[in-house]
């Protein structure tokens, strides 16, 4: 014999397994030691529902004499009444003493009504269970067990009789429920919520509350199950896996039962059901669930399981995650395929859904929730194939989107940056070319003068490689900053003629000024031919002192640039006459393509030029 | 009677330096412009014998856009351009396209390709105009 205790919170009971108990641990035949007076109403308690059993406690509640038994006590030990009254429950019925010894003395000592159940197992099978109380009353202890269990019902029985008392009795435990179904309306026992694992609904008489939760391997079985017993047969069993809303996977074994009156019609359908998944016998699980299992975790990747039938169809959670609906509330329907962006992607779907073709490798665009701004991008391989002479299918889901836009983002660079390098190729060969064309036009103007030539060559082409410099390492011909440019520049004048000729370069620039290339690049021509020019002209005599070519650059307005390069030289006596050199058509050409206005500025000492130029020109990109 | 050019070009030394050069070979340089809407509008007043013509240009318009316009006026065009990718090189090979030059450019190409397609822009013309029945 082996005793578990378990504690019900809920029902405020305390639930007593007793295993195995023996005959001899249930009844000793000891001779009578005290005697006990006369229980009133004796006949009439015979004739209770309910077993009615007294004790005397003894030593102060350490032992219990038996005063009297209720009748199926008595009748299941095969004994009278006087095999057992007078006795110390320890000594005839030792099983007992140890069940009950606890809470009659608890009772005892409180005088309080204890509730208690009794299950009995034999060789791992319920076999009955009783609901006591336990009452201390005119000093002796009463034990009052329902009279229903004590018959020794065995919940197995497939007799089509007591279905009321078995409903009510199945009530109690806690992973086993029963339903009626009477006039196409469902009657469910608490059992049947505790399985399912949720509270009750308003709709639940409405349908088949536990066969709806059926997975849909396991369907097939349960329209078996409900056509047989359509058909006059009264009872069936068997075993199926329901999945709960939490999404536990649950085995459980269904008992069915119908009542046909005499023309055969059904009046009545009965069920039990008993949550077997914690029977070690259970806990195999298919090939399939272990790779559902796998699955579970993955976000991305779902495993489709018979997707292309509608009523076995089983997915793991990365297709509800990916179409952001709750399994739950997932019917299999053609919606989905609806919400695929591509036309010809739903047109294959359809075809292998319709047994056109037995496969499909696609790539599709899909719209959440029908909504076309909250698009995923997916992969989707079906395959339908025969096994054991049956059709099935399999397929995988893939959420690519993250990789999709990674893809997108890096062939848009790759794209930009083939036209950055295009773009590139066509300024350093457009460069080449105005070097080029400055080299034709010099040496028509200066044919006996090659140093002159190889000067300005120099100034030019240290410019244009500023810029290229400047503009290797971005990205953003739109936004380049002068200062840094003027600043290289003097630097190249410096090392060019600065320091031959004894010129000094200052330059102010404002700090703010952004410029695109298209106007870098003219303007940085333009100053290096004024400079060249005030070189030529400003100071004929090489060995006057503080010889100074100053640059100021400011910003006038948000839209215009001003530029005024001034020298301390010597001063133009006719300014007509200089309108007519190479040097001035260049800089009048080069302002033109500025947009911009040039001027001659004379002051007291030396030369100067005002150049205003827009700052912004439109940029375009070469395709 | 010398030939007849106009330059569109948005790089002011290299028209310059065009203007120049094609002026020692004899040609009349019938203007400089820098904007595609100049050229259309320049080669419809002046109606050059050829307009060589850059394709990046100041301005919204490009160069190839502008060709298809001026080649309506049945005057040909010779591209001259830093771009010698082949997509440019297809997208410019439209009607009205006698030529390709790329920058930096050879004068003396410049010249025979300029030479040969006026010789060609004439038969052209004559053939059309035999066709129609009028004679030179």
């Amino acid at each position: 014999m082996r005793i578990e205790k378990t504690y019900r919170q809920l029902e405020g009971i305390e639930e007593v397994n007793i295993y195995d108990i023996t005959e001899s641990e249930l009844f000793q035949q000891v001779p009578k030691e005290f005697d006990v007076p006369f229980t009133p109403f004796e006949k009439t308690l015979k004739h209770l529902s309910n077993d009615l059993d007294i004790f005397v406690p003894y030593d102060d509640g350490e032992d219990f004499i038996v005063h009297r038994l209720g009748l199926s006590a008595l009748v299941r030990g095969h004994i009278e009444q006087n095999d057992v009254a007078g006795r110390l429950l320890s000594k005839t019925s030792p099983g007992f003493y140890k069940v009950l010894k606890e809470p009659f003395q608890e009772v005892y000592k409180t005088h309080e009504i204890k509730k208690m159940r009794f299950y009995y197992h034999f060789h791992e099978k319920l076999a009955r269970f009783s609901n006591v109380k336990i009452i201390y009353d005119m000093d002796r202890i009463v034990l009052i067990s329902d009279h229903r269990d004590n018959r020794g019902t065995n919940l197995h029985v497939s007799d089509d009789e007591g279905f009321d008392e078995k409903a009510n009795l199945i009530e109690y435990f806690s992973l086993t429920g029963s339903y009626y179904k009477i006039n196409d309306r469902y009657t469910w026992t608490q059992g049947i919520y505790n399985i399912i694992n949720r509270t009750r609904e308003e709709n639940d008489e409405y349908y088949n509350i536990v066969f709806d939760l059926v997975i849909p391997e396991d369907k097939p079985i349960i329209e078996k199950m409900l056509k047989v017993m359509d058909q006059k047969r009264s009872n069936y069993e068997s075993v199926i896996r329901i999945k709960t809303n939490d999404g536990t996977l649950k085995y459980i074994e269904v008992s069915l039962y119908s009542k046909f009156d005499e023309y055969g019609n059904l009046i009545n359908r009965y069920g039990l059901i008993k949550d077997v998944s914690t029977d070690s016998s259970r806990k195999m699980t298919r090939p399939v669930d272990f790779l559902l299992k796998g699955f579970k975790n993955n976000k991305n990747l779902a495993l489709l399981i018979e997707p292309l039938n509608p009523k076995q169809y089983e997915f793991s959670e990365g297709f509800y995650q990916l179409i952001e609906i709750e399994p739950e509330d997932y019917r299999y329907s053609r919606e989905v395929v609806d919400n695929i962006v591509e036309e010809d992607v739903q047109c294959k779907l359809k075809e292998l859904i319709d047994g056109e073709v037995d496969d499909i490798d696609v790539a599709f665009t899909y719209d959440v929730g029908g909504d076309p701004n909250h698009q995923k991008m997916c992969e989707l391989y079906i395959e339908r194939f025969e096994f054991n002479s049956e059709t099935h299918s399999i397929g995988f889901l893939t959420d690519v989107t993250h990789e999709k836009i990674k893809q997108r983002e890096l062939i848009e660079a790759n794209e930009h940056q083939k036209i950055l390098i295009k773009e590139v190729h066509h300024r350093v060969k457009n460069n080449l070319q105005v070097l080029n064309s400055f080299l034709n036009l010099e040496k028509r103007a200066y044919k006996n003068k090659p140093n002159i030539i190889i000067d300005h060559m120099q100034s030019r082409l240290s410019s244009l490689a500023i810029l290229h410099e400047k503009t290797y390492n971005t990205t953003d011909f739109k936004n380049i900053n002068l200062k840094e440019y003027i600043v290289d520049q003097d630097s190249q004048l410096r090392g060019l003629i600065g320091l031959r000729d004894g010129i000094e370069f200052v330059s102010e620039v404002d700090e703010d000024i952004n410029l695109t290339i298209e106007v870098i690049t003219p303007l940085l021509l333009v100053i290096d031919e004024l400079t060249m020019n005030a070189i030529k002209h400003a100071f004929p005599d090489k060995s006057v002192p503080n010889k100074k070519i100053f640059k100021q650059i400011t910003k006038l307005d948000n839209s215009t640039g001003q530029l005024i390069l001034k020298d301390n030289g010597v001063g133009i006596d006719d300014p007509t006459k200089i309108t007519k050199n190479l040097g001035c058509e260049i800089i009048k050409n080069l302002t033109k393509q500025l947009d911009g206005k040039i001027e001659l500025i004379q002051h007291e000492h030396g030369t100067g030029y005002k150049l205003t130029f827009p700052l912004d020109m439109e940029h375009t990109i070469e395709g | 009677m010398n030939e007849r050019i106009l330059i569109v070009e948005d790089e002011a030394i290299t028209a310059l330096d065009l203007k120049y050069s094609l002026e020692e070979l004899g040609y009349e340089i019938v203007d400089t412009v820098d904007t595609g809407q100049d050229a259309i509008d320049t080669a419809a007043e002046k109606v050059p014998d050829v307009v060589l013509m850059d394709i990046k240009l100041k301005g919204d318009m490009e160069g190839i856009e502008a060709a298809e316009v001026i080649s309506e006026l049945r005057i040909p065009i010779i591209y001259l351009t830093a771009n010698t990718d082949t997509d440019t090189f297809e997208k410019s090979n439209v009607k009205g396209s006698y030529g390709f030059v790329s920058k930096p450019y050879d004068i003396n190409k410049l010249d025979k390709t300029l030479k040969i397609t006026i010789n060609r822009a004439k038969l052209e013309e004559k053939r059309i105009n035999d066709a129609s029945g009028f004679t030179e």
